[in-house]
């Protein structure tokens, strides 16, 4: 054996000793990474990787952890490097290592850019927990060394890190899911609160809606119920019965819309009834008196309602009637029931309009119907059911002779819905004229949802 | 346009609503997206919450950032007991049953930039930015 030939045997002694102490080192930081979870240990393992296994002091590791957010340092030495603990998206060193990492497919090859940004000779180390989300950056200043021996430690430290980030990511969207959840409970709570106060309220407006309508009188020489059905606790409509000496006057009226808004018009009608109310010597002076108190006063308010009045003489069965844009009064007179239509326009909008008296007469046994459009034009799918048939139902109900005819009413609104609900407030007042009026009788007293009163 | 900074001292549990309003009335001012809005004001909610229940008292600072980005910075300080395990709360392996921890977490999702100190000897720091753009 030559000399040459057992020096260059030694020496190839040498290399390997020297490759498979370079690769135990290796391995134990393998296998260090490999049961890491800290993002911290791993910055630490990449830094001893670039110490003992890439032989370099210059480095720095970088940190991600998503598109929006800044770059943060994780780890570098030297000290003297001086590099930004975080580093702004859009600042130049930030699109350095962003170009660093997506200018190549091999990314090693990739690194040269960012390894540029550190100054020649340097290595760069990226690592990604997918090709479109960078989460972690190394940056390793030193001689370039076997590439094989750190495309494997990229796969490692990259998988340590992405599986800890993602652990993470997991973990906050987790918190951030219990901490909506806890939210929408506190905001279901006040909303609850808030709703049992608004219903407490919606209540008291009800009461007291109810309360200003009243009862309707007690008259000799007739008999008089009102069936009042708001759509919620408080509604738009209002009814109105008043006897002075023979003259029974009866009023209805509707304000548009249904709801707190409505209720509260119907309050302002209600005043301005009452102090024209003993003025008005007939329906139609009553209805053009009414509207200029209310247009005048209220004017910027658009307060729009519309009305039906009818004066009933007791003693003679002499009707004055007259309305406003208002559903016809049904007069129910010799077993026939016909409409009386009034020609007048929406009340509230302007004053100093004028509205047109109708006469009518009836018997004994007759019958007078004012109501709002609530029930007639109640409607299952496409269908109202309509003048025709409401004023079949109210003609039944007179004959039929029941106290209540409205009750007789609404079952026939009621069965023709067959379950569909009504979407409107709704009143009737009815008059059976020379009936005698026993006892007054209230079913479903002021405080049920719906009024009935009747004889 | 509202204050260029507001301090609100967390004393009684109304203080957590009212650094979450005005933390939000911020965010406004600064045109942040109503979903970003929410964020802001959820992080503030539960650092408050956070200061309420552990520290009992602290602060919440709120400071519009100007150049070079334009955002909301929340410092919220207590000297309370600290935050024991910080590393392991924040990243998310500690099991907490108490719900502990939580908002800390939730809270740094929800904002762009995040950072605490804490410890037995000094109470606990957290600041948070959001960006408007």
């Amino acid at each position: 054996m030559s000399r040459s030939e057992d020096s260059e045997r030694a020496r190839r002694l040498d290399t390997l000793e020297q490759r498979f102490e370079r690769l135990r080192a290796f391995g134990s930081l393998r296998r260090q990474l490999r049961v890491t979870e800290e993002v911290e240990v791993i910055a630490a393992a990449a830094q001893e990787f670039a110490r003992d296994v890439l032989h370099v002091t210059h480095f720095a590791l970088y940190c991600a952890e998503k598109e929006e957010s800044d770059f943060d340092l994780l780890s570098f030495a030297p000290e003297s490097l001086g590099l930004p603990r975080s580093v702004e998206r859009d600042s130049p060193i930030a699109k350095a290592l962003e170009e660093a990492t997506s200018t190549s497919d091999s990314e090693l090859l990739s690194m040269v850019g960012g390894a540029d940004f550190a100054g020649a000779p340097a290595l760069a180390l990226a690592l990604r927990a997918s090709p479109t989300q960078l989460i972690g950056f190394a940056l390793v200043k030193g001689d370039w060394l076997d590439t094989e021996l750190l495309d494997e430690l990229v796969f490692d430290v990259e998988s340590a890190l992405a599986a800890r980030m993602i652990t993470r990511l997991r973990a906050e969207e987790l918190a951030v899911l219990e901490i909506q959840e806890r939210e929408l409970v506190g905001l279901l709570r006040d909303v609850e609160a808030r709703d049992e106060i608004i219903q407490r309220d919606l209540e008291e407006a009800r009461q007291f809606q109810r309360k200003m309508l009243g009862a309707p009188p007690r008259v000799d020489g007739a008999s008089i119920e009102v069936i009042y059905q708001p759509l919620g606790l408080v509604g738009g409509d209002l009814y109105a019965a008043a006897i002075d000496g023979q003259r029974l006057r009866l009023f209805v009226a509707d304000a548009t819309g249904h709801g707190v808004r409505a209720s509260l018009t119907t309050m302002f009608i209600k005043s301005g009834y009452e102090a024209v109310r003993l003025g008005a010597p007939d329906p139609a002076a009553l209805l053009a008196a009414l509207n200029d108190a209310i247009a005048h006063t209220y004017r910027s308010s658009e307060m729009l309602f519309s009305a039906a009045c009818v004066d009933i003489d007791l003693a003679t069965g002499r009707l004055l009637i007259s309305s406003a844009a208002h559903p016809p009064v049904c007069v129910v007179s010799g077993g026939e029931a016909r409409y009386i239509e009034g020609a007048g326009a929406f009340l509230g909008l302007r004053s100093g309009m004028r509205f047109q008296t109708q006469e009518a007469f009836i018997r004994p046994g007759d019958g007078v119907y004012l109501y709002t459009d609530g029930f007639v034009e109640a409607r299952k799918q496409n269908e109202l059911f309509g003048d025709d048939r409401f004023r079949e139902a109210i003609l039944d109900a007179h004959r039929g002779g029941q106290r209540l005819a409205g009750e007789s009413v609404l079952a026939a609104v009621t069965a023709f819905l067959d379950g569909a609900p009504l979407d409107d407030d709704g009143t009737f007042v009815g008059v059976r004229y020379g009936v005698v009026q026993p006892s007054l009788r209230t079913t479903g007293d002021l405080d049920a949802a719906r009024t009935t009163v009747a004889p | 346009m509202g204050p260029e900074s507001l301090d609100i001292a967390i004393k009684i549990e109304g203080d957590i609503v009212r650094a979450r309003g005005a933390g939000r009335d911020m965010c406004r001012d600064l045109g942040l997206s109503e979903i970003n809005q929410v964020k802001v004001a959820t992080a503030i909610s539960e650092l408050a919450r956070n200061i309420f229940h552990y520290a009992k008292t602290g602060n919440i600072a709120l400071r519009r950032l100007g150049a070079p980005r334009a955002g909301i910075e929340i410092i919220a300080t207590d000297k309370g007991p600290g935050i024991p395990d910080l590393k392991l709360v924040l990243s998310g392996a500690y099991k907490s049953k108490t719900g502990m921890g939580k908002g800390l977490l939730g809270a740094r999702r929800l904002v762009d930039f995040f950072e605490v100190d804490t410890g037995p000897d000094r109470g606990t720091r957290v600041v948070l930015r959001k960006y408007a753009r």
